[in-house]
């Protein structure tokens, strides 16, 4: 949890950043998500975009802005924080597929020692993880919650294309590839279900703070999600619905 | 209607970009030149309408179907309407049958096409810039067609010259903020890279290559904000600064924040250019 001296403020150029170190548990970063939403409320009129990282909120202003005019404004905000900590998160079950064409970054780290892959994965899937945020492509969501032993660093020469659904591990962080894109991060399955729907508004259902945990599915069953997006036919895992 | 002869090498429909969406990680988009665009916006637009073609480097060839003004800003092209040439910054009445034919840029980089009707082009998130996949395509391709909302009226400004100052394109000197991680640089780089000239290795609208030669320690870093004009720099010494298209977060030091007239400057710059960096202020940074 935070108080007030935990924060610093830094610009990049019209940016205001409030850093902060980054806690991974469920009421710190509900607490971030409270503050980020007054704060978009407070500036509401001279900001034209915000974002949040692990250990950021940013405000991107306007027009130039002097530092010493929205720093009070900012620690009041703080101050006056209506946090109650009682307010849960939801909790998002995607599934994953995690046959053996897309774990191949995981065997190659683990040179092919298929009981250590199978271990890692197991665990991997009873994992809780938080959506922190969204960044680096439209639609990508930066997972916390990977204990430091599971950390897998990033390849030393990012593969070409890193497939759509992708899930991958780079460091402590876990993401989700929402289109083929060049990668440098580790996969370990796929998951066929795409979190965002740009034509909607809001576009995504799974909000940063709240919880997400992955559960396998079969190659036939991967197949299935797959064939029924390219029809545009329902199936339960194309939706997922959050559980409390 | 305008109909794409050849569509030059990277030409796209572009506007004030898609503002608000960067915490789903999608990039603002828009027009890399925001002073060209707000130049041609100013000669011949309308108050709801903001989309214009820009071009790279080498332009399209037009075909108009119907009636219009248009006006040409930012980097000076190689232009002629038919066979006569034509000069940026004038509005100029294009009739049925008219070819537009832009042809490598001479001063600067990148080209804005406007006209004086409302571009009909798919909005997403609020916008009509193109950004693929977000968008169906990156680019105009040879052989689509333009259409425009037809008004009642063909507006034909007299050829008034605007007086506007375009010296932008000549400059080399990028105005920036020293950024967060400036002080990854050491004492002795911090007052050399003021001094150096850069080359630019490589550009597209993600963003710009530079290499340098200060090399450092890997620093390991959370991804933080970036915006367009954030300078990166990598352990092995490439400065990486975000286009509009670029990512919204990266785990690289920030050095600096280019001033919005010091991205006009940049933007207008080809591989091969070479750039400095100018200090806007001699203000310490930053802690408060």
């Amino acid at each position: 949890m935070y108080t007030k001296q935990d924060f610093n403020f830094t610009t990049l150029g019209r940016t205001l950043i409030l850093g902060f170190s980054y806690q991974h548990d469920d009421r710190s970063l509900h607490f971030i998500q409270v503050l980020w939403t007054a704060l978009n409320k407070q500036f509401n009129k001279q900001l034209e975009d915000s974002t949040t990282t692990f250990n950021s909120i940013n405000l991107f202003f306007k027009e130039d802005f002097q530092i010493e005019q929205i720093k009070p404004t900012v620690l009041k905000t703080i101050d006056v924080l209506g946090f109650k900590k009682t307010n849960p998160t939801k909790l998002w079950k995607l599934p994953v597929c995690t046959n053996e064409q897309y774990t191949v970054d995981v065997h190659d780290f683990f040179n092919g020692d298929i009981q250590r892959v199978n271990a890692y994965i197991d665990r991997f899937l009873s994992l809780e993880f938080h959506l922190v945020f969204y960044g680096f492509l439209p639609g990508f969501p930066y997972l916390g919650g990977l204990p430091s032993e599971m950390a897998i660093p990033r390849k030393a020469t990012p593969s070409r294309i890193t497939q759509k659904g992708s899930v991958a591990i780079g460091g402590d962080q876990v993401g989700i590839y929402p289109q083929d894109s060049p990668g440098g991060w580790n996969v370990v399955g796929n998951c066929p279900t795409p979190l965002l729907d740009f034509t909607k508004s809001p576009p995504n259902r799974i909000e940063p703070a709240d919880r997400i945990q992955f559960f396998k599915i079969s190659t036939a069953e991967y197949s299935e999600v797959l064939t029924a997006i390219e029809n545009n036919t329902d199936h339960p895992y194309i939706n997922p619905y959050p559980h409390d | 209607m305008i109909e794409v002869i050849d569509a030059g090498f990277y030409s796209s429909i572009q506007d004030q970009g898609r503002v608000g969406y960067r915490h789903l990680g999608v990039p603002i988009s828009g027009a890399m030149d925001k002073k060209a665009f707000d130049l041609a916006h100013q000669l011949l637009g309308k108050t709801s309408d903001f989309s214009c073609i820009e071009c790279t480097l080498i332009g399209p060839i037009l075909r108009f179907h119907e009636p219009c003004s248009l006006v040409l800003t930012g980097a000076h092209m190689q232009a002629w309407v038919n066979e006569t040439p034509i000069q940026n910054n004038i509005s100029i009445a294009i009739l049925p049958g008219d070819v537009l034919k832009l042809r490598r840029a001479t001063k600067g980089l990148r080209t804005y096409i406007k006209i004086n009707q409302t571009i009909i082009s798919p909005v997403v998130l609020g916008s009509t810039s193109f950004y693929k996949p977000l968008t169906q395509d990156a680019v105009l391709k040879k052989g689509s067609h333009i259409f425009w909302i037809k008004s009642e009226k063909v507006i034909n400004k007299s050829n008034a010259r605007i007086r506007w100052d375009d010296s932008y394109l000549l400059s080399n000197d990028l105005a920036v903020e020293k950024g967060p991680e400036f002080n990854v640089l050491s004492k002795a780089a911090q007052q050399q890279i003021f001094k150096n000239d850069f080359l630019i290795n490589s550009q597209n609208r993600m963003g710009y290559r530079i290499s340098s030669s200060f090399s450092m320690d890997a620093v390991s870093m959370l991804s933080g904000a970036v915006r367009p004009g954030s300078v990166q720099i990598t352990p092995s010494g490439t400065l990486l600064i975000a286009g509009v298209d670029g990512q919204v977060s990266g785990g690289y030091p920030r050095i600096f924040q280019l001033t919005e007239e010091g991205l006009n400057v940049l933007v207008q710059k080809k591989e091969g250019d070479t750039i400095s960096f100018k200090s806007r202020d001699k203000l310490p940074q930053k802690e408060f």
